[in-house]
């Protein structure tokens, strides 16, 4: 097959899969919600003009009012500017660590795959280490040495997240090191590396893609817990799940049970969109769930 | 097969060796003395530095790190874990008093999760494409989604708050010890514990039983006219299950990682509560003999999942694992 054919039936393979995707309701509602939420956060400046840090004390626990569509928190800052600054730190964290820690478990998998003995053999024994670690209890621990940050909690979610990926973009490499165009493509003299990263890893994309979309919605499920428990993301800054851990102890959840109300539907819709679009992903590139 | 029981039980040791070896320099890295953590406070108070630089001496504590961790393995396996910083007690004792209380938590949630998961998961495959498959799917991912403590918290606003049936956390009422006066205590954290293994399960049971009704011996038997409900129960039920069996074990691991946030949340005192309230503490050889127990047990269990599959699919094939 000519160059220009194998594209042309690659671009119907992918133009297939859309019409799929977008055929698909509850994907496509996924991704509208997904997407509607992070312009919110994105245009937060737009949509209201408190700053989500400014402590009001007259202000406090105030109810519903015009300037304050959702009204004050314990402090007398505005929730509904916290909710909106909140949501792009989280989904921000959510998307970084995602991507990342999939590239990684993504390359770690190819060479995994792709070299064989040795190096595979060490490859997937230090990922079987890995997962002997409960995976929120590993990164309890390390967030316990490591102090608590934004990047640190990022760092941390990579380390420990690349895991899955490796292991899927491994299994999908081993077999596709079999089929006759590695061959052809070691035969002409084209250096491994470029095999594995131009020719073989491609292939595995479905996998990286879902494995992201899951992923992006664990870390953001992973940040809220983290930050609920007061082990997270610092005190100051504002993320959903820290606007939770302010309203926790009893009387506030009783008495003003909009504060931890309002951030648990914002983090509940962001990730339910989230995983619906990435069950319609599952459909389309037909990766059987781990 | 005995061999490859055996096999797999051997190479358990590496692993637990390199698990060790990581908590070790873990709570080497802490910035403290060290005697603080191997010894009894009390035993400490009031002594010179002289004595205590004898102590140490004694001890061990300027040998070579590899002669220390060795003594250090061999306390562990002799139960002498060393002692809190924060409160000055056996973390053997800490430890003594939490795991039962999180294995109970773990089995009831295991347990609801087990049942609830393969009747939904089944039920939606037997009507695969109507409403009540497509009801379970959405109620399965907002299982997912929605995170395990905001469950919590509006359980215990709804049933403990509002409503008063049950308790908003603790693990048993003063003077009341009995397992089934506890029992209230574990409804609410079971349940959400349970939750998103519940989807997780009734996606896979789903997937396996419409995988096992295509299959050409379903069709035999309903072609030698067996009634829908006999081939469903005989032919699908029991060969769809044994995939999500087998995954429940392996899963167990989850639940106890899960159990960090519900347990806080609940006030239930578990191990993943001690986790938490030691790393809040700084009070890291608590948390890092927590996190050993809790990796021994991921350990255990993959083993323990690995012998069942054996034990239950007849597919696998032995002596081809490394």
């Amino acid at each position: 097959m000519s160059e220009t054919k194998i594209q042309k039936s690659q671009d119907s393979v992918n133009k297939r899969r859309m019409q799929k995707l977008f055929s698909n309701k509850l994907a496509m509602f996924g991704l509208i919600l997904t997407v509607i939420i992070t312009l919110l956060c994105l245009l937060a400046p737009l949509l209201t003009s408190s700053d989500p840090d400014f402590i009001d004390m007259s202000l406090r626990y105030a109810p519903a009012s015009r300037e304050h569509p959702f009204g004050c928190d314990q402090s007398g800052r505005d929730v509904w500017a916290r909710l909106l600054y909140g949501g792009r730190i989280s989904i921000a964290i959510g998307l970084a660590s995602a991507l990342c820690a999939n590239v990684l478990g993504a390359v770690i998998g190819c060479i995994s795959g792709y070299a064989g003995g040795k190096v595979d053999q060490i490859l997937m024994y230090c990922s079987e280490i890995f997962s002997c670690f409960p995976d929120k209890m590993l990164i309890l621990i390390i967030m316990g040495f490591a102090g608590q940050g934004v990047a640190v909690m990022m760092l941390v979610f990579i380390f420990t997240g690349w895991v899955g990926t490796m292991r899927m973009v491994r299994s999908r490499i081993l077999s596709l090191k079999q089929e006759t165009f590695v061959e052809n493509c070691r035969a002409i003299g084209i250096s491994s590396a470029s095999i594995m990263f131009r020719h073989l890893l491609p292939n595995a994309m479905g996998v990286f893609i879902i494995n992201i979309t899951s992923n992006v919605a664990g870390y953001i499920l992973s940040e809220a817990g983290l930050s609920f428990l007061g082990l997270g993301v610092p005190k100051g800054v504002v993320t959903w799940g820290n606007m939770i851990n302010a309203a926790r102890n009893l009387s506030t959840m009783q008495n003003y049970s909009l504060l931890w109300i309002l951030p648990g539907i914002a983090i509940s819709l962001f990730v339910l969109g989230v995983n619906f679009f990435g069950d319609g992903l599952r459909d389309v590139f037909d990766v059987t769930q781990e | 097969m005995l061999e490859y029981f055996v096999k797999r039980f051997l190479s358990m040791i590496p692993k637990l060796l390199i698990i060790s070896v990581l908590i070790y320099f873990g709570m080497s890295l802490i910035p403290v003395d060290p005697l603080t953590i191997m010894m009894n406070p009390e035993e400490l108070d009031g002594l010179s530095v002289e004595a205590l630089e004898e102590l140490r001496e004694e001890k061990g504590l300027n040998d070579p790190v590899i002669v220390q961790y060795a003594r250090w393995m061999k306390g562990l396996a002799q139960g002498d874990f060393g002692y809190s910083l924060t409160t000055g007690t056996p973390i053997k004792e800490l430890l003594a008093s939490r795991f039962p209380a999180t294995l109970e938590l773990c089995g009831i949630a295991l347990t609801l999760a087990a049942i609830l998961g393969i009747l939904l998961g089944s039920q939606s495959a037997r009507h695969k494409n109507t409403l009540i498959d497509y009801g379970n799917t959405v109620l399965g991912l907002i299982g997912t989604s929605v995170p395990g403590f905001f469950f919590a918290m509006c359980f215990i606003m709804l049933f403990s708050m509002k409503l008063g049936w049950l308790p908003s956390g603790g693990r048993m009422t003063v003077g009341k010890t009995a397992f089934f006066d506890r029992i209230e205590y574990m409804i609410l954290p079971s349940f959400c514990m349970a939750i998103s293994l519940i989807a997780y399960l009734m996606r896979l049971t789903r997937n396996s039983m419409l995988d096992v009704m295509n299959k050409d011996y379903v069709k035999t038997a309903r072609a030698k006219g067996n009634s829908e409900l006999s081939i469903y129960i005989k032919h699908c039920f029991r060969n769809g299950c044994t995939p999500v069996v087998l995954c429940l074990i392996s899963r167990i691991s989850i639940l106890v990682s899960g159990s960090t946030i519900i347990e806080t949340v609940f006030n239930y005192p578990g191990m993943g509560m001690l986790l938490v309230s030691s790393i809040t503490a700084k009070d890291m050889p608590v948390a890092m003999m927590t996190m050993f127990i809790c990796a021994v047990m991921v350990l255990v269990t993959s083993f323990l999942g690995d012998i069942a599959i054996a034990l239950l699919d007849p597919r696998v094939q032995f002596g081809k694992e490394g």
